[in-house]
């Protein structure tokens, strides 16, 4: 076991030290609380307060951690113990995980891994070890790409409500790869720092539509051919215009070209005669459902949080958390990447066929293989390899 | 600029502005004894003796509306009752909602409005549906001002969001400036020195004094006093002692139902030896319903903490049945001594 810690230590100090110029502290790094885990004993370490940016990347190639945290918060003194600090704020944070997307089968490449015998078999149903019948087993995920770009649309969706309903500017935002599975966005600086934990219960509910009432398009005071002239249109405010948006797409198959509001109420009148009010509520709760942003609301609805730093690597994959500058042209598992093509020999356990930085990988099942750096580190990470030549 | 005229003081007695007004009139309280208040005095006691207006409180009379709210602040002080400056401030807050809601004048109304919630407040004048949208506020404003509002309704996720503002029909904005006029009045009673009442006004002060205790009191304005099963468990923390997972569960149902924030329950936690915020907020955030089954659970009842052993009742417990009822009846007891003595 230590080996592999050892050698992923190692791997990542060096990355630390090659990269330490590229490695910007967070802003008013002064106030937030650093954490870091340990890989061996693996360790959370917490309440730390570093001064200034050499102080960060000091502790990076001294420590080498297998992962690297801030508090999205900001302390009077972040190293005192929780209920001891002085609360001055916080950035909103929000995460965007694969797990918690609409789950479609190629967006993840999904395996299991049996605790009791060892055994890594394919997904399965019935929950149980093929092998042995134990139900300890664990299910691994490794992104696809198809999955991580339909992220991205779900981060832009997100970007597009932050600006367009909450008033933020794209200077107050900044979006990053996790990591792992998924994406992160942080506000900085905006107004809505001071905002309690409230605040952001309501901005989380908001988001994902979370006690959306139907009633207020499909009001019970009138009938359908009334609604027909009072049913939200495209270009409404906030979610309204959002439902009347994918009404009209999805739904009439307008391509919403023409927004001229008799020539929509006509569409609609029509519509409206074909259908009961009943169908009609089902459709509205499946767009409901169709177009809330799913974020992991546990992240966004916690003012003390900590947050994986960026440019770090992550522990679990040995990928970077990476800002996004231009989001159309930005695939994680190519710019995100860390490692060289340097070959290193391992041994795997098991691993699918996937893709690395444009390069097909896999599968393979028990044996021993040479594999470019990149390769090695990131299934040495996920536990699926062991190294065999150490660097 | 005056934007209110005197019918808009008359209308909206709780406003600053008429604190002016009226000191300009140069009154005592021994000139309201003299028999040109009789119309005064009569209105006064309406206001005094009802524990919800009659519909004739609901309509105006320019001639004793505002003299008539003076003297009842003051006789409801005199007779200390904490829970008729609740009721009156409620009745008075309904009532000036009712005048805000058919109010003509929107510059009067925007003033108003503007004066009391002490935010920016935008006019708009926008159609969706059939829903007409005269005001915007900031969400963050918004959010604060509807914090107490319990129903899904006000939820920012059912209103129209845009821009960083929340936009509100007349009525809900009135709404929200309803809670303001409320807390005014009360905190105006609260803070007013105690009065001496004149002989002949005595009487007022009595029709006060006599009315019935409502059956429930209002709940945020009484000392919080804990039942002893609760302060077992506050004192047990406080000295550093380990919990058992009931005890623990119990005391976290018990705070949030008291209105306790998850962040303040975990920090509580903190002075136990075991303490792991992980776990901590995991379990209290689980029985806040914010986790799992998204259920909240309810406060156990005295049997069950009996059955628990975590009962500890004594003579103050009365006949109680939930621990939630402890304080209600013990305030109650108080209040009924002190009118007895
Ligand atoms: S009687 Fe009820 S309130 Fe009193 S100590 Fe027992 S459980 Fe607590
Ligand atoms: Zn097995």
């Amino acid at each position: 076991m230590e080996r592999r810690e050892d050698f992923l230590r190692k791997i990542f100090r060096k990355y630390y030290y090659e990269n330490v110029h590229k490695i910007q502290a967070p802003q008013r790094l002064s106030e937030r609380e650093i954490g870091y885990l340990t890989f061996y004993p693996e360790k959370m370490i917490r309440h730390i307060n570093l001064k200034s940016e050499g102080e960060l990347r000091a502790l990076l190639i001294h420590e080498a951690p297998k992962s690297v945290y801030y508090s999205s918060a900001y302390y009077d003194d972040p190293s005192a113990p929780i209920n001891a600090r002085i609360w001055k704020g916080a950035d909103l944070v929000f995460d965007i995980d694969l797990d918690h997307l609409m789950v479609k089968e190629d967006y993840m490449i999904s395996f299991t891994l049996c605790n009791s015998c060892k055994l890594y078999f394919p997904k399965n149903e019935n929950k149980r070890c093929p092998a042995c019948g134990s139900e300890k087993i664990k299910v691994i995920s490794i992104p696809t790409k198809k999955g991580l770009e339909y992220g991205k649309e779900e981060i832009v969706r997100l970007m597009d409500i932050l600006i367009e309903d909450f008033g933020i500017s794209k200077k107050e935002m900044k979006i990053y790869f996790s990591g792992k599975r998924g994406y992160h966005l942080t506000v900085e600086n905006s107004l809505y720092e001071d905002a309690d934990q409230n605040f952001r219960m309501e901005l989380s509910d908001y988001l994902t539509l979370n006690g959306f009432k139907i009633s207020n398009i499909l009001n019970q005071e009138y009938t359908l051919n009334e609604l027909s002239q009072l049913f939200p249109l495209p270009y409404e405010k906030g979610w309204l215009g959002r439902v009347s948006k994918s009404f009209f797409k999805d739904i009439l198959n307008d391509p919403l070209q023409n927004l001229n509001e008799n020539y929509l109420r006509d569409m609609l009148q029509k519509y409206f005669l074909t259908i009961t009010r009943k169908e009609l509520q089902s459709i509205l709760e499946k767009i409901v459902d169709k177009i809330k942003i799913r974020i992991d609301t546990n992240v966004t609805t916690d003012i003390h949080r900590i947050f994986r730093m960026p440019e770090t690597l992550h522990g679990e994959t040995g990928f970077i958390k990476k800002e996004i500058t231009i989001i159309e042209s930005f695939y994680p598992l190519v710019d995100a990447i860390a490692f060289t093509q340097e070959p290193i020999k391992v041994y795997v356990h098991y691993a699918p066929k996937f893709e690395l930085n444009e390069q097909v990988f896999g599968p393979y099942k028990n044996q021993e293989i040479i594999l470019p750096e990149m390769t090695a580190v990131f299934l040495t990470c996920m536990g699926l390899a062991e190294p065999l030549d150490c660097p | 600029m005056q934007i209110l005229g005197e019918e808009d003081l008359v209308k909206y007695p709780f406003l600053e502005e008429t604190k002016e007004y009226i000191a300009k009139l140069g009154l005592t309280l021994n000139d309201f004894v003299s028999n040109e208040f009789e119309k005064v005095i009569r209105r006064c006691e309406l206001r005094l003796m009802s524990s919800r207006y009659p519909p004739e409180l609901y309509t105006l009379d320019k001639d004793t509306d505002l003299l008539s709210f003076i003297l009842a602040l003051i006789i409801i002080k005199a007779s200390q009752r904490e829970d008729v400056f609740t009721r009156f401030a409620f009745n008075e807050a309904n009532r000036a909602e009712h005048f805000l809601k058919t109010e003509e004048n929107k510059r009067v109304l925007t003033y108003i409005l503007k004066r009391l919630l002490n935010i920016n407040i935008l006019e708009v004048d926008d159609f969706i549906g059939n829903s007409h949208y005269e005001y915007a506020i900031h969400v963050k404003d918004y959010i604060k001002l509807s914090s107490s509002l319990k129903s899904i309704h006000w939820k920012i996720v059912n209103k129209i969001v845009y821009n960083g503002l929340v936009y509100l029909k007349r009525r809900e904005i009135i709404r929200l400036a309803r809670d303001k006029i409320y807390q005014e009045i009360y905190k105006r009673i609260k803070d007013a020195p105690t009065p001496v009442v004149p002989q002949n006004l005595q009487y007022l002060v009595d029709i006060v004094k006599n009315r019935p205790l409502p059956k429930r009191l209002a709940k945020n304005l009484v000392p919080t006093v804990d039942p002893p099963c609760v302060t077992q468990i506050l004192d047990k923390i406080k000295a550093g002692k380990n919990l058992s997972h009931y005890e623990r569960f119990f005391i976290t149902t018990f705070l949030l139902k008291r209105g306790k924030t998850i962040d303040e329950i975990i920090s509580l936690f903190s002075f136990s030896p075991d303490f792991n915020e992980k776990i901590a907020r995991y379990q209290v955030e689980h029985i806040a319903g914010l986790r799992g089954g998204r259920k909240q659970y309810n406060v156990p009842d005295c049997k069950t903490l009996f059955s628990q052993s975590l009962c500890y009742k004594n003579e103050s417990c009365d006949n109680i049945s939930h621990p939630l009822n402890y304080k209600l009846k013990k305030v109650e007891k108080l209040w009924r001594e002190e009118k007895t003595s």
